[in-house]
């Protein structure tokens, strides 16, 4: 089994610290992450947009498309895929809700394409 | 000397020429060679490219568009000089290249009149005409200052040898103090242009809405220039929101008044004065709001209306990315229709 395909669910906060925010950069270990609230779901993401670098907490998310308003790169949370000017896919993961902590997967975000 | 770069793109090899001193962007665009960028002044990272073989160095090692920086052969294209020949692979971006061709020109700055508000009408003669599309802008450099800054024309005339900028006047700012200087009438500059992605595509564009704040008022100026001359409001329309921090009167709140009653229902010009206890004075052909400039468009326009349109976005960079937002998400406009070049 590939290292990577090993499951590391670790808490990045809990869901009453997004109170009406839709989304939060949160630490996991050594790793910074985007965590956007998508109706019910959680879904986790880099934390930087894979153009140049901009923090996506910056950007704004509307239903489940997230959008770097820096130079309005856009994706599908709910798989990734780029949309209108992006150039590349974001890696995306569900996270999950336990006891009213969310978790997020860092090995499937590992899993995704790297940056361009 | 010159020295022999060899671009690798996806689809293309270019080779082109660059001088001793020169960056590699300035030279790669004289050549008509369509890098990507975005402020050509080491500030905002869009024109990384990878080096593959050759020398180079770094005219500014501190340049903040370093972050973009991944790999120890990335450079960025604003600010490396070749030592050597080189080869360098190019992303693919779509960069939505006006076709015209950089040049180098020599200016003087010829006159400088207050506008009010923080802002500057600066005047440069030319040596010959600069032509740039409404919503470009230029690099001006002076001896004795590093690097270059970009300014906004507010003019249309292609062959005119008189630029026009809008320049808010900054106490740090080493290069404005200057240009915003009437005893330094008479100074030497290095200007080079047209640059940028954001103008208008004659031809193409038909009804237009333009959201600026600060000198970004430059922007809405030269395309006020450019309906004017072109006629283009014979068939379109034009919403026009322009930020400022009070509506002192001014030449630049006379402009505006002006092309709002030569076009009357073809033209709606709104002024959105940020500071609060700023005076709304009456002012003709147009209306007087308190608020952000992408506040007082969400309040006073259906953006909806603008998904068709050409939308022009132009100031300083929060101003910049609060109108995104409220475009894309309050508007549903598609982020590849709004127009802005990128300064940071």
């Amino acid at each position: 089994m590939n290292p990577r395909d090993v499951e590391m669910w670790q808490e990045a906060c809990t869901v009453a610290d997004f109170s009406d925010e839709e989304m939060r950069e949160c630490s996991v270990g050594e790793q910074q992450v985007l965590l956007v609230r998508v109706g019910e779901e959680f879904i986790t993401c880099p934390a930087l947009c894979p153009h140049l670098d901009e923090p996506l907490v910056f950007g704004m998310v509307d239903g489940s498309v997230l959008t770097c308003t820096k130079h309005a790169w856009q994706w599908d949370l709910k798989t990734g895929d780029a949309i209108g000017l992006a150039e590349c896919p974001l890696p995306v993961a569900a996270a999950r809700v336990e006891n009213g902590k969310v978790m997020v997967n860092l090995a499937a975000l590992c899993n995704a394409p790297t940056k361009i | 000397m010159e020295h022999r770069i060899e671009l690798r793109m996806p689809d293309a090899i270019r080779v082109f020429s660059c001088e001793k001193t020169e960056k590699l962007l300035f030279a790669a665009l004289r050549a008509g060679v369509d890098l990507p960028y975005g402020c050509a002044t080491g500030t905002c990272g869009g024109c990384k490219l990878s080096l593959q073989q050759g020398q180079v160095h770094t005219a500014w090692p501190e340049a903040p568009g370093n972050r973009a920086l991944r790999h120890s052969s990335d450079v960025l294209a604003c600010q490396t000089v070749p030592n050597t020949d080189c080869v360098i692979d190019v992303r693919a971006l779509k960069s939505g290249h006006s076709g015209a061709v950089l040049a180098y020109f020599d200016g003087v700055l010829s006159r400088v009149t207050p506008w009010g508000d923080g802002l500057y009408c600066v005047d440069i003669e030319l040596d010959r005409p600069l032509p740039f599309l409404p919503g470009q802008f230029v690099l001006l450099g002076v001896d004795g200052i590093a690097g270059y800054r970009a300014y906004s024309p507010s003019t249309a005339n292609p062959f005119a040898t008189r630029l026009q900028l809008v320049i808010r006047k900054s106490v740090q700012g080493q290069m404005t103090s200057l240009l915003c200087d009437p005893n330094r009438v008479g100074q030497s500059l290095k200007v080079l242009g047209p640059m940028g992605h954001a103008h208008v595509r004659s031809g193409v564009d038909g009804d237009l809405a333009v959201l600026t704040g600060g000198s970004g008022s430059a922007v809405a100026l030269s395309l006020l220039d450019w309906v004017n001359h072109s006629g283009h409001l014979l068939h379109h329309r034009m919403d026009l929101v322009c930020g400022l921090r009070t509506a002192t009167p001014s030449p630049l709140l006379e402009s505006l008044s002006r092309a709002a009653l030569r076009w009357k229902e073809k033209l709606n010009v709104t002024v959105a004065v940020s500071e609060t206890d700023a005076q709304l004075p009456v002012t003709d052909g147009i209306r007087i709001e308190r608020g952000m400039a992408h506040e007082v468009a969400a309040r006073c326009y259906k953006l909806d209306q603008w998904k068709e349109r050409a939308v022009f976005v132009a100031g300083p960079e929060v101003m910049v990315q609060a109108s995104m937002r409220t475009l894309i998400k309050q508007g549903q406009i598609f982020p590849a229709s709004i127009r802005f070049d990128n300064f940071s």
